[in-house]
């Protein structure tokens, strides 16, 4: 048995009223899971968009007018989108100043990928001269140079380097392929020199035996721009928009900041119901430790008169209530990561319908918003027990004693 | 002298009403000695018992315990003085009604600093020495009410306190209870040397101590000393 000590008094004390706390727990249970699930959501969407914006390493995005959103979607969702504009649009916005580096990219929708399992695919010709998007995520590749031919995959499509493969009839062997990325505008697409679509495109129009793929050459989806050093992309938006006409430029913290603002919307009812929760919760606390605080008075005077100084009685009070809410926030996170992860492919598949960047927490992730949720529960305990607990050590021990017989 | 009061007293307002329920009590005690203290519902009594427990901030007047003036200390320091020093006992059962009875003996150590030794041998060994060592993994509700009491006793022991202060401890006993509970405090006093101050009604208990003093709307009338 040992000595005893606050801690373990606490506890036995939240055994007497047992439906009580298991009430307290429960309600705090509901909080806490919902906190948890929510957070958990919101900080995958909120790390899908980052990683998207990070991983293409540009910091203003030009598309041609009316396709920003197209375009956003392309970026953050994977979707395969067609929008095109000249190539000279590139020259035009190099001159721009404090435009460090350019590279270009086409967008297309490939029906037919037999070799990988996949019907449709996300087809994207690059300029590997200028490229600073796609080779520095190329994980195993052949051991040469990248060559007219070749294609690098998404790390989602099934095939190996050294692959051939067909393309709307053209043969490409898989040269390399992308690490994984969890966004799947790398992990599902099949990148191809931009030359090289230019010709799949002029070859498949004139074959019957395939689907035409209507791009044309001198055609370009995007420019993917660098800033010169200082340069912020909302200033480089504004130099680019003003010189070269019929494209709009999208700085990537704005796509960023996009995504935010549509969590904000989704989320919103989520958050204002966790956040009435928790008040709920906190001010339930503070109405049960007064109870508590009420019915225990003689106790109280009891333990003042032995010895418990003023500070005791409050910590004793405090820890009752926030051993009962951690209880409430643990279990909470149990429940709402269980259902979180029996409802996996939901959540996966109701992102992507709402073509938002979605890409499963990290462990290291779980565990901090797991600590964040935990945190939180003690706080409602905490926090709802602070006024009782004030109240109950402030009691005059004689008094306590001779009002609770 | 182990408790000395000067010029004690306390008032109560109620509404426009002011009461005085203890009025310029002045008492030394010495160390070792059983003291009673007897006198009508409301004459002030337990008033002054729970002053000079430190329970209760007199409006004027000074308690020292030991030579020091307990309500000069801060509340860290007094309820360790109550810790320490001083070991209570209430007219009602006054268990903790979660901990069995050994924890509630053990009780008052949680509160202490650097108390060191066996807690729990020494619990045990108070548990016998009051008889209740086939108990002590009872609950206070498996408890008669005199167990209780002898539970309370144990309790105020495990600090090894110098003094006893009992608030009518035997009220709600039956007379074979009463007098059990009495003897086992004339033993304490007698064999351990604890200072007792006990606040009865019962004038046949007053007599078995070794002082009585008579308290009569909150001022002290008589003190009888006994053989």
């Amino acid at each position: 048995m040992g000595k005893i000590n606050l801690f373990y008094i606490a506890r036995r004390n939240l055994k007497r009223k047992w439906f009580r706390s298991l009430a307290l727990i429960l309600a705090v249970t509901i909080a806490s899971g919902a906190l948890f699930a929510s957070v958990l959501m919101m900080e995958s969407v909120g790390r899908g968009a980052e990683i998207s914006t990070s991983m293409l390493g540009a910091d203003v995005m030009v598309v041609p007018v009316g396709y920003e959103a197209q375009a956003r979607a392309s970026l953050l969702a994977g979707e395969p989108n067609k929008f095109y504009m000249s190539r000279s649009v590139e020259d035009e916005v190099k001159k721009v100043p404090g435009v460090a580096q350019t590279s270009v990219q086409v967008f297309a929708e490939t029906a037919a990928f037999p070799c990988c399992g996949f019907t449709k695919s996300f087809l994207i010709g690059f300029d590997p001269e200028t490229d600073f998007t796609v080779m520095k995520w190329v994980g195993e590749s052949l051991d040469r140079p990248f060559g007219k031919d070749d294609a690098i995959l998404g790390f989602s499509l099934a095939a190996l380097p050294g692959f051939k493969t067909y393309v709307h009839g053209h043969e490409l062997t898989v040269w390399g392929k992308l690490r994984q990325s969890g966004i799947k505008y790398f992990d599902n697409s099949l990148f191809v020199p931009i030359e090289t679509l230019y010709n799949i495109a002029e070859e498949s129009k004139k074959r019957d035996e395939v689907a035409p793929l209507e791009i044309e050459r001198g055609q370009i989806s995007v420019v993917l721009v660098k800033a010169e050093e200082g340069v912020s992309p909302d200033v480089l938006e504004v130099r680019i928009e003003g010189r070269v006409p019929g494209v709009i430029a999208i700085p990537m913290p704005r796509v960023l900041h996009t995504v935010r603002a549509q969590m904000a919307t989704l989320f919103g009812s989520l958050t204002i119901l966790v956040a009435v929760l928790w008040v709920a919760n906190t001010l339930m606390v503070g109405a049960i430790f007064t109870t508590i605080v009420s019915e225990r008075r003689k106790e109280l005077g009891i333990l003042r008169a032995i010895g418990a100084n003023r500070r005791h009685v409050f910590r004793l009070i405090l820890a009752e209530a926030a051993f009962l809410t951690a209880l409430g926030g643990l279990l909470g996170i149990a429940a709402g990561g269980a259902l979180f992860y029996a409802y996996k492919g939901i959540v996966t598949s109701s992102f992507s319908a709402l073509k938002i960047p979605y890409i499963w927490p990290t462990a290291a992730q779980v565990a901090a918003i797991s600590v964040f949720t935990l945190i939180s529960a003690l706080a409602m305990g905490i926090i709802g027990a602070l006024y009782p607990a004030y109240t109950s050590a402030k009691l005059d021990p004689y008094n306590a004693i001779r009002t609770g017989e | 002298m182990i408790i000395k009061t000067e010029h004690l007293c306390k008032t109560y307002k109620i509404g426009d009403q002011v009461i005085e329920a203890v009025k310029g009590v002045d008492i030394e005690i010495e160390r070792g000695k059983f003291v009673s203290i007897v006198g009508h519902s409301g004459s002030g009594k337990t008033t002054l018992l729970s002053m000079i427990g430190g329970l209760t901030r007199p409006t004027h007047g000074k308690v020292y315990i030991d030579g020091i003036n307990i309500w000069n200390l801060s509340d860290e320091k007094l309820s360790e003085l109550r810790n320490k020093k001083i070991g209570f006992m209430f007219q009602f059962s006054s268990l903790i009604p979660t901990l069995n009875a050994i924890e509630n003996v053990m009780l008052p150590v949680a509160f202490g600093k650097g108390v060191s030794g066996d807690v729990e041998r020494r619990a045990k060994e108070l548990l016998e020495l009051v008889g209740l060592g086939h108990r002590m993994h009872n609950v206070p509700s498996q408890l008669s009410g005199g167990e209780q009491r002898r539970v309370a006793i144990a309790r105020a022991l495990i600090n090894d306190p110098d003094i006893i202060l009992a608030d009518e401890p035997t009220g709600d006993l039956d007379r074979e209870t009463e007098d059990e509970v009495m003897e086992l405090f004339l033993k304490i006093n007698r064999d351990f040397g604890k200072t007792f101050v006990m606040v009865t009604h019962n004038p046949e208990l007053a007599k078995r101590t070794d002082i009585t003093l008579r308290m009569e709307n909150g001022s002290i009338i008589a003190r009888e000393e006994h053989g």
